[in-house]
């Protein structure tokens, strides 16, 4: 699970798993999930169409393409972070670990508006079929991405305190995967919900 | 240098950018040009969506240099979710 010290040839066939192997099963399974929550969603929203496009044009896709820029800009800080942290550029790698933590930050205050001015409008789960799939699909990716915010918070402090082992390699990789998963979850959500008509 | 990446994060990036915003006039835009549901919009963000999260997999996850067993099954998982997907969208959605 070493990953090889030279530099990786052009076929680059490292078979290095990023993090933990247990991650990437918590990754797979989570993403799996989503996946059935999605393929449902396709279902019920086939058998009530036009309440579905109706409530869909209520959605502020401002708001949606801000939040999808922004967790995509936050996974290319994270990238670039590991790659420092590789190279034993702590400092560097904290740096851009936090600026990917502020765009997490940017992610949920764009959330709360979003959902203030739906609540405001007195939209909630509960005001139809759409708006349950809504909510419980923004919201639960929503408690992704708090988590997210804490893995990565707890990816600045132990990247400060520096890297003695492999296994800390480890950690930072899984907590990286942890986080590319969280954007690679709302690559679909944003045209589920918002795009597609 | 990342070991698992072929391509810098950055350029990454900006191919994700470039997705997400074609997948967003598809989706705006195209809207204006005709009124009801279009089949074509719907099937494209979502292939547009899949795209964006193969590139995240093996490139951000490095899946791309990672044992041949978990670059299948992230294949797999891209793939099958979004026949499965566009399947549902295109058997279902009547009109």
């Amino acid at each position: 699970m070493a990953a090889p010290s030279a530099a990786p040839s052009r076929r680059q066939t490292t078979d290095h798993v990023p993090g933990e192997v247990g991650i990437w099963v918590f990754v797979l399974g989570d993403m799996t999930v989503f996946g059935l929550l999605f393929a449902a969603y396709i279902v019920y929203r086939a058998q009530s169409f036009e309440l579905y496009v109706h409530s869909q044009a209520t959605l502020d896709r401002t708001y949606g393409l801000i939040n999808t820029l922004l967790l995509l800009t936050s996974s290319c800080f994270v990238a670039l972070g590991v790659g420092r942290a590789r190279q034993a550029q702590n400092r560097s790698a904290a740096r851009l670990f936090a600026l990917a933590l502020c765009c997490g930050v940017g992610f949920s205050l764009v959330k709360c508006l979003e959902y203030s001015a739906k609540l405001n409008a007195g939209i909630t789960l509960n005001s139809n079929e759409f708006y349950a799939f809504y909510y419980m699909l923004t919201g639960l990716h929503f408690l992704h991405v708090i988590i997210g915010m804490l893995v990565l918070a707890f990816l600045i402090g132990r990247t400060r305190r520096g890297f003695s082992a492999e296994a800390d390699l480890s950690v930072l990789e899984s907590g990286a995967t942890y986080w590319h998963m969280v954007d690679l979850l709302w690559i679909v959500i944003f045209p589920l919900l918002y795009l597609m008509h | 240098m990342n070991l698992g990446q072929r391509y810098p994060a950055t350029i990454v990036w900006l191919i994700l950018v470039s997705l997400t915003m074609t997948s967003w006039w598809l989706g705006t835009e195209r809207e204006v040009q005709a009124s009801g549901p279009q089949m074509a919009v719907t099937m494209g963000v979502i292939i547009l969506a899949f795209i964006k999260v193969r590139l995240i997999l093996f490139q951000f996850m490095e899946v791309r240099s990672a044992p041949r067993l978990l670059r299948g099954i992230c294949d797999g998982w891209v793939i099958g979710m979004c026949v499965l997907l566009l399947t549902l969208i295109g058997s279902l959605q009547g009109r």
